[in-house]
This record gives C-alpha cells, structure tokens and sequence, in this order.
C-alpha cells in the first residue's frame, strides 16, 4: 500500500545540534528509532545526544544504501554484490576513532547489521595487534600484576611465537 | 575519544578474532581473560568429555610407515567446531601409556585453509608433540605423533611424500562447511 517516494521523513538531530532529513522506512532500520516512532515519540526532531553529526552522517549513508531494493531478481544479484562492495569500502575510515564511534552509534541506534559490519571491521583490524595496543585502542587499564601477566603468558606460550 | 565501547560489545568483537588472537589477548585485562576462558564455545569444544572415548592404538590405520616413520590415521571422534574464523579439530587417541587430547586450530582465508597450529594438547606432552598432516580422503585428519620416552625415544614421523589431500573450507559465523579442494 504505502509507495516509499512518498515516506514520511524524519528528523534526527545529533549530539552537536546538527538535523538530518531521513525517510522513516530508511530509519526504520534502527530498532531504537523504530521503537521511538511506534511509541509515538518521533512528531519533532529525534534527539541522538550520543551520536555527532560526523558520525550520524555516515550512518545515514549506511542505512540509505541497506535500503535500496532491487527491481528484480537479476538486479538482486548485482545489488547484491554492489552491497558487499560498499560495505567493504565503508569500513574503510580515515581515523580509527571513526571506526569504533560506528560501533557505539550502531550498538545505541540498535542496527544490527551494521553493528555486525563494525565489529567485524575492529576485529579485523585488532587482530594482528600486540597486547599493549589492544589495551589501548579500548581503554582498558591492565589489572594484572606483573607474576600474573607472565603466568598468563607462559600458559599460551605458543600464541607469541 | 568519549567514551569506552560497552563491554557486551567488546565480547563481540572478541568472538570474532581468530584463536590465535583470542589466546595472546587473555593478557589484555582480567575481564578479557575472563571472558575468553568462559566462553562457551571453548569449552564445547574442549575434549574432556570425551576422555572415555573407545578410540586406541588398535583402531588406527597406518597411512605410510618406514622404518622410522609410521604415520596414522586417525579414526573417529574427533570434533570440528569453529571459533571465530577458525575451524577448531579436536580429539583424543591413546597411545601406549598415553591419552592424547589434541585441538587444532585452522585459518581458513578465501575458502581454503592457509594456516593450521596446535594450540594445546592434554597432558602437556613435554618432549611429546604432534602435528596435522593433513586429511584423508573421507575428512579425517591425518596426525604425526612424536612419543619421547622415559627409556629411549620412539617416534612416530611423517614421511615428506604422503600425500595429503587438500581441504576446502567454506565458513562464515554461524555455520561451516568441509569438503575438498576441486582444484587440487
């Protein structure tokens, strides 16, 4: 029934009281806003004060793109493919920061999918990382003592080689 | 930046690092190292359980063998999960005095193994080692044992021409697959 060109749009207003237009069927992609507009909460602007206006914008280019649907099944395919692409390209930031705001405006929007695509993307890119960069990259202070950290060392001994 | 990335979330991410990875990080903080040694998935695929397997040395099948080298075939059980991108192989044999539980660990880029390491065998087997060898035709693998003894040494060592067969693997988070290289 409902013909998209004509979807309501929503406003979404960032940490830094910047506004973006979305259509509500692209935002709907976000549980958090979708549970906001059901409960009847989205009639002004949706203020996101954990998310800055850096950040929202490449989820808004993100959630537009998920949101295309191919016309048929040979346009699925190659949409298919454009998708992965673009997902590829996305993860692709400038500044790690960027990378890990992406994990939490994906975490606090609730969109799985690219939630699942950020976490991912860090994993990739921790992977091959030492302990102490690992540490810092998330802000974690080592609580071990030194006999401890070296006990656990020895235990997996053949992970350092 | 702002604030720390949620530790649910920090779970993901380490449920997505290869094995190798995964282990080193255990030094990383007492929550990560938590967090690793309890996650479920290990310990699905510790072999403890399976301690009572009916598997012993009359059930192997050697596949080559010389006078110094006498390489086996396992025979089931053995276990294949997956842990992050890896595709994990564990199981148990007895050999003379000893049970062996072995678990290996595979990484597998583009649907094909490119790596495999030992990550640890159950009892610490000191001079003892083994290694993968590759697979059977029917997917089973195909392990070189190292047995060091108190009196003398009594190995078992692979011969460098058996060959192996290559193993395909298809795997994304939820579910793997095996099969072999059509290519090779």
């Amino acid at each position: 029934m409902s013909s998209s060109s004509s979807s309501k749009m929503i406003e979404l207003r960032s940490s830094d009281g910047e506004t973006f237009h979305v259509e509500e069927t692209v935002v709907l992609q976000s549980e958090t806003i979708k549970q906001m507009i059901d409960d009847d909460c989205a009639n002004a602007a949706i203020p996101l004060p954990n998310v800055t206006s850096m950040t929202l914008a490449k989820v808004i280019e993100y959630i537009k793109k998920h949101a295309e649907k191919p016309k048929d099944d040979d346009d699925k395919k190659v949409a298919e493919e454009d998708l992965k692409k673009f997902d590829a390209e996305f993860v692709k930031v400038d500044q790690e920061s960027m990378l890990f705001d992406l994990v939490r405006a994906a975490n606090y929007l609730n969109i799985k999918s690219l939630l699942d695509l950020t976490c991912q993307a860090v994993a990739d890119s921790i992977k091959d990382l030492s302990v102490e960069e690992v540490r810092k990259k998330f802000n974690i202070q080592n609580d071990f003592t030194p006999e401890e950290e070296a006990k656990v060392r020895k235990e997996n001994a053949w992970a350092f080689d | 930046m702002s604030d720390n990335i949620p530790f649910d979330i920090q779970m993901d991410i380490m449920n997505r690092l290869p094995v190798k990875s995964l282990l080193q990080f255990r030094v990383v903080s007492k929550q990560w190292k938590f967090s690793i040694d309890n996650f479920e998935f290990i310990h699905e695929n510790l072999a403890f359980r399976h301690m009572d397997s009916n598997l012993n040395i009359m059930s192997f099948t050697p596949v080559a063998s010389s006078e110094s080298v006498r390489v086996r075939e396992f025979s089931p059980p053995y276990y294949i999960s997956q842990l992050g991108d890896s595709v994990i192989i564990s199981g148990s044999f007895d050999f003379r005095n000893f049970c062996f539980i072995y678990e290996w660990a595979l990484e597998v880029e583009g649907g094909f193994l490119s790596s495999c390491s030992l990550l640890f065998t159950i009892p610490p087997l000191g001079g003892h080692y083994l290694k993968l060898l590759g697979f059977n035709k029917d997917i089973q693998p195909i392990v070189e044992a190292t047995i060091v003894q108190a009196m003398g040494n009594a190995s078992l060592q692979s011969s460098s021409n058996q060959s192996y067969f290559k193993l395909g693997v298809e795997a994304n988070r939820i579910r793997f697959s095996l099969a072999h290289s059509k290519s090779h």
